[in-house]
């Protein structure tokens, strides 16, 4: 395994805009249109017009794949930008947030905003998971063993890290209910209803170990954030949130493949990003990390530093996540598994408020600094990404 | 399980280890450089790179690396597909760690280093009981 430090910016860069649209089962919108929509809050939040950017970088949606989605949203918007660049695949947030500051960095652009939108609760008639299939590799090493859906890979990492580490078996519970807390103090929150110790034994299994709880709801929406260079963030509206380390590492696609559980590509990414940054974990203030299932969470809590290998599911039992006991809270507005799936987007706008000191209720006092992460398949590409209040 | 559920890409560096498994037979490609078995079955070996690996028949033992009781159907598995089922990671005793399924047993009975046994059975592809 190889590792290859970053180099901090040579120049410092922020976002300026944030915006993510109601989220749930939203079938009068196509998914372009959800990324219009979330276009245009981030814009309105920045107080930029659509003109005012030169780069334009969407995601192909996984439940209506559309390849040439960055031309389509251009024009929708009625601009004509010199970037318009779609990415397939996962880790989005971070992905996304990797070419936006690149360009903005060599000064191939100046504004560059980064846009997602899916319809994954209309597409969805299942228990869970994406309606298909999209990988180039492996679906016939996995389907003719009903292998395929997302929560069994999950699953077989989460049966895995109970007997490496003996963990307690309430390790992933943990997890939900806490974040089930912070969605009720969040508007807009998918999942609002409590979630407790008596009431998740009673939820459906999906996979042994993991419930319905354990896997991210699924909902519809769009969410946007812009990328431009700090001097300019500062003549616009908002408090720009500085973005000052950005790492990745890709260890495998099929879970098959994947390696042992203590060496997923979340130690390389953050140190990546934390290096960048010049900054250690310790000194991280609140942390909103990709939790597509809870085992997810878990793992990046130790392959970030946050707790030792192995500790997870103990530190999220002593309410090592929860707002008003941690010491750095984690999903302060319920994550994927009870605000939405935005992929990681939500993750670094719900950064980004607690930066801002917008974050009402749940605003963790005095946030200077905030981690976020982004997943592709089973912890299969890894980002991390550190953004600070200016 | 069933014949529908895919038909697998044969390409020439695929197809022996498909032709293999249709007759009941389990092989895959060991490295002639380095030595090391793999699964999947690669134009290259993964761990040196050497091209133009040999095929050999495999012991078919292995034991559980992980494993998950699936008790519903998620899209894309079929309707018809019996559940609850048993997915598995299986740890080769030649190395490769592979996708399967545990049969011949209770599902509750699967657990972390349980010994198995390759089986072809009904499918045209690798599965595992308990050794
Ligand atoms: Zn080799």
């Amino acid at each position: 395994m190889t590792f290859n430090p970053r180099k901090a910016f040579t120049k410092p860069l922020a976002i300026a805009g944030i915006g993510n649209t109601e989220v749930g089962r939203l079938p009068q919108f196509s998914t372009l249109e959800l990324q219009a929509k979330a276009a245009r809050l981030a814009l309105d939040d920045a107080g930029l017009a659509p003109g005012d950017v030169d780069a334009w970088l969407c995601q192909t949606p996984f439940t209506r794949p559309t390849f040439f989605n960055a031309e389509s949203l251009a024009e929708y918007m009625g601009v004509d930008p010199s970037v318009a660049t779609t990415v397939a695949g996962g880790t989005v947030a971070g992905t996304l947030l990797t070419q936006a500051v690149s360009l903005v960095e060599s000064g191939l652009s100046e504004v560059a905003i980064c846009v997602f939108g899916e319809s994954a609760n209309t597409a969805s008639r299942g228990v869970t998971g994406l309606p298909a299939s999209f990988s180039a590799l492996g679906d016939e090493y996995e389907s003719p063993y009903g292998g395929i859906p997302a929560p069994i890979h999950y699953a077989l990492l989460a049966q895995r890290y109970l007997h490496d580490y003996n963990a307690p078996k309430e390790s992933f519970a943990a997890v939900g209910i806490s974040e089930r807390k912070h969605a009720a103090m969040t508007p807009g929150a998918f999942r609002q209803d409590a979630l407790t110790w008596e009431s998740y034994p009673e939820t459906r299994m999906v996979a042994e170990p993991l419930r319905v709880p354990d896997c991210s709801v699924i909902t519809d929406g769009g969410a946007a954030f812009i990328v431009t260079s700090l001097e300019r963030a500062k003549s616009l509206r908002q408090p720009p949130i500085r973005v000052l380390g950005v790492g990745s590492k890709s260890t495998h696609w099929m879970v098959a493949q994947a390696p042992r559980l203590q060496n997923f590509g979340v130690k390389d990414s953050a140190a990546q990003a934390l290096g960048m940054a010049g900054v250690t974990i310790q000194d991280i203030d609140v942390a909103e990390l990709y939790d597509c299932f809870s085992i997810a969470l878990l793992l990046q809590l130790e392959g970030l530093g946050l707790c030792g290998e192995g500790e997870a599911g103990q530190f999220a039992i002593d309410g090592n996540l929860e707002l008003g006991k941690a010491r750095c809270p984690v999903n302060t507005d319920g994550g994927l598994l009870a605000y939405a799936h935005l992929a990681g987007m939500r993750r670094v706008i719900e950064a980004c408020l607690q930066l801002r000191g917008e974050a009402g209720d749940r605003q963790v006092a005095n946030a200077k600094l905030a981690v976020t992460t982004s997943i592709a398949g089973w912890i299969s590409n890894h980002h991390t990404m550190v953004l600070a209040k200016d | 399980m069933t014949d529908n559920v895919f038909a697998p890409p044969e390409t020439e560096a695929t197809a022996p280890f498909w032709e293999a498994a249709r007759t009941g037979r389990f092989v895959l490609p060991r490295c002639r450089s380095c030595s090391e078995f793999f699964h999947y079955p690669r134009l290259f070996c993964p761990f040196c790179g050497a091209s133009d690996p040999d095929w050999q028949e495999v012991s078919g033992k292995a034991q559980v690396y992980s494993y998950t009781i699936v008790p519903l159907r998620m899209r894309p598995v079929p309707d018809e597909w019996p559940v609850p089922y048993v997915v598995a990671l299986v740890e080769l005793d030649e190395g490769p760690v592979l996708m399967s399924n545990v049969v011949g047993c209770a599902p509750e009975d699967v657990h972390i280093g349980m010994p198995l046994q390759v089986t072809f059975g009904d499918a045209d592809v690798p599965v595992f009981r308990p050794a």
